[in-house]
């Protein structure tokens, strides 16, 4: 009888285990491109195929085009509507652009980063992209033994050392910046609420460039910050927007990953405003969402692709922000005849001051 | 911070109180139920996710959120009874089991969610529980507003708080659980049926917890997301402690928490003089103080946690 309940526990515990995604060597998808013959022809004939010199250990590897093989290690999962499903589809974007071999792992958790990027190297993956910020240490360690494999980490340290390691960092300053003049002009209470997941910097730095801007264009503007330690839990995110609600905020600016549409209900509901982030999350509260702020993380992956393409990626930190589209406004949508003109004119006013850099956001990723 | 001391932030703190209490109490009594008959189900965590999502499944294929709040229930009585099988049947390690249900939950959701939605999933919107104002009770000046305007389940969540009580400590059945769960062979001799009891018992628990999932996407939201559970079964888990595996008991231990939840969240928004992760931590503190003797000693039920084996020696 033991030995059964043992065996039991066994099956549930490995059936539950294999169906998680928190152990990258079980949930590996690859999915493998056919090369047409046709297709790598014409690869050939545009590029130059660069053969691979150990020697010049100085200059960053290079991977040629028609044998990218490119693996993501993602924080969490790949349906979130916003962090990790950008990083998704820029993968997917790059696998039918270059054909490339394309493989990931969802919801990497801390101690198994090392092993992850471990395994993905040793089966000869030669770009391997790392989502988030705590994939950095790991990285840095990793890419030393892999010298000819290519290591980028979206949000990562700012500086990492190696001539194979890049990072991508993203100006969500401007995006957080313009949200909250958007927010500052929109509010008649004048009470705004932000409400984020985790207080970590790709998310205070936004929040902090959001007070800014609706201070900016609003002076007697109170924004409140809080935090719902979470994730995942979209019903505390949508209390926690309700007790804003509560003390008189009528715009809510929630950004918490998966939490975030439970902000966007609570504003619904209560017919204030709301605003979206990360993705396009007009889809949540139609009628109440004003914008969004984009990140799009996986046009981001799809430039640094490019670079390694094209011969021209150096190990370096890779900044994006509203010059190159990879941070932008979401269209309005449905609120688009709700917003007067005159608040879209400042919106558009002080994006184009960014853009020209008459304006520079003085709130910097700090580390 | 004056704005605290008016009666329509009291309304609404207690009222998002009383949401946040819903889920915990539903799994709490159940929990209770399975603890008081012996079996310690840490799995409840587990079980409130698959609830949720099955739940959703229920009310989408259907169109209607009965059939919704049923598939929870359905789901946690399977649930319920693979935990029954491995512990009470097998003999299985109770703590080892429930962390395998947990872990096969989360896998298991995450897997059916895309299965059936794909990667759009989240943005799913089923039938749900719109909160349903009691006529007259409703209207009772305080109170009203913050008991009597919410949505059926979570009256169903308070309403089964006098039922389990009386069930535990009023009827023969109520007795024979509860000797069960102090002293199986004591029971045995007597002519209680362990087995049975046991897994009724925890089969009634895990129906409670599947709706208490349901709670969560059915009432308070009307989608799923991964991991929407987040923690709450062990919340629960705290609750019946702290309670000292009565229903009353667990009812203000669940109101304390849901109400300190609700209290962090708003005074934060209103003003930053202590750290919000402070106060997020005074209910677990006075769990500590509860289990430690301060509050009260809490007696657990005597086999908590260990087979009863016919054959075998002790217990």
């Amino acid at each position: 009888m033991k030995k059964i309940a043992v065996v039991m526990m066994a099956i549930v515990m490995v059936l539950g285990l294999a169906l998680t995604a928190c152990q990258p060597q079980t949930v590996v998808q690859t999915v493998e491109v056919e090369k047409t013959v046709v297709v790598e022809k014409a690869v050939e004939k545009t590029v130059v195929v660069e053969v691979e010199k150990p020697a010049e250990a100085a200059e960053a590897p290079k991977v040629a085009p028609g044998e990218l093989r490119i693996a993501l290690l993602l924080d969490g999962p790949i349906n979130d509507q916003g962090w990790n499903q950008g990083a998704y589809d820029g993968l997917a974007a790059v696998k039918t652009k270059y054909l490339a071999d394309v493989a990931y792992s969802e919801s990497v958790a801390r101690a198994d980063m090392e092993a992850a990027f471990t395994d993905y190297a040793a089966r000869g993956y030669n770009i391997i992209f790392a989502h988030g910020f705590e994939f950095s240490d790991a990285a840095e360690k990793v890419a030393a033994q892999f010298p000819d494999t290519i290591f980028v980490v979206t949000h990562g340290k700012a500086g990492l050392t190696g001539d194979n390691i890049a990072t991508i960092q993203y100006e969500e300053e401007q995006i957080g910046f313009l949200l909250g003049i958007l927010a500052g002009k929109m509010t008649k209470s004048n009470k705004v609420a932000a409400i984020g997941g985790y207080e970590i910097p790709p998310i205070a730095i936004p929040f902090k460039a959001f007070e800014l801007g609706a201070k900016e264009v609003n002076p007697n503007v109170a924004v409140s910050i809080s935090w719902i330690d979470s994730w995942t839990d979209i019903a505390k995110m949508k209390e926690a927007a309700n007790a804003a609600i509560a003390t008189g905020a009528d715009v809510i600016f929630p950004v918490a990953s998966g939490a975030s549409p439970g902000g966007l209900y609570a504003a619904a509901e209560a017919g204030v405003w709301g605003i979206g982030y990360s993705g396009d999350q007009y889809i949540f509260a139609p009628d109440v969402t004003l914008s969004s702020g984009i990140v799009d993380t996986g046009l981001s992956i799809e430039l640094v692709v490019d670079e390694i393409v094209n011969g021209t990626f150096k190990a370096t930190d890779y900044w994006y922000g509203l010059k190159d589209n990879v941070v932008r406004l979401a269209p309005y949508h449905n609120t688009e005849d709700k917003i007067p003109q005159d608040v879209k004119d400042t919106v558009a006013e002080w994006t184009q001051k960014i853009l020209s850099g008459e304006y520079e956001v003085p709130i910097k990723m700090e580390f | 911070m004056e704005i605290i001391f008016t009666s329509d932030f009291l309304i609404n703190l207690f009222s998002a109180g009383v949401r946040l209490a819903a889920p915990l109490l539903m799994a709490a009594l159940g929990e209770i139920i399975a603890e008081r008959s012996g079996l310690l189900n840490i799995g409840i965590e587990g079980i409130i996710l698959l609830g949720a999502l099955f739940a959703v499944f229920g009310a989408d294929f259907s169109g209607n959120a009965w059939v919704g709040a049923l598939s929870a229930v359905i789901t946690g009585a399977i649930l319920g009874l693979i935990f029954a099988f491995i512990t009470v049947t097998l003999g299985g390690d109770q703590v080892v089991t429930g962390t395998a249900i947990n872990i096969l939950a989360l896998g298991l959701s995450t897997y059916l969610f895309r299965l059936a939605y794909g990667l759009e999933g989240s943005s799913h919107e089923v039938e749900f529980f719109r909160p349903l104002a009691i006529p007259v009770l409703a209207e009772i000046p305080f109170i009203g507003p913050i008991f009597f305007r919410q949505s059926l389940l979570v009256y169903l969540a308070f309403i089964l708080v006098p039922i389990t009580a009386y069930f535990l400590f009023r009827t023969m059945w109520g007795l024979s659980l509860r000797a069960v769960g102090d002293h199986p062979r004591a029971a045995d001799t007597m002519g209680i049926n362990v087995t049975r009891t046991r897994y009724l018992a925890v089969t009634a628990g895990g129906m409670l917890a599947g709706l208490a999932g349901s709670i969560l996407t059915l009432s308070h939201l009307n989608i799923f997301v991964e991991n929407i559970s987040a923690g709450r079964g062990f919340i629960a888990l705290a609750a019946v402690v702290f309670g000292q595996w009565s229903p009353v008991g667990a009812m203000f231990s669940a109101l304390l928490f849901g109400v300190a939840d609700a209290f962090q969240l708003r005074l934060q928004t209103i003003s930053k003089i202590l750290p919000y992760q402070l106060l997020a931590t005074i209910p677990y503190i006075l769990t500590v103080l509860a289990l430690v003797g301060v509050v009260g000693r809490a007696y657990p039920p005597k086999s908590l946690g260990t087979p009863y084996l016919r054959e075998g020696r002790g217990s």
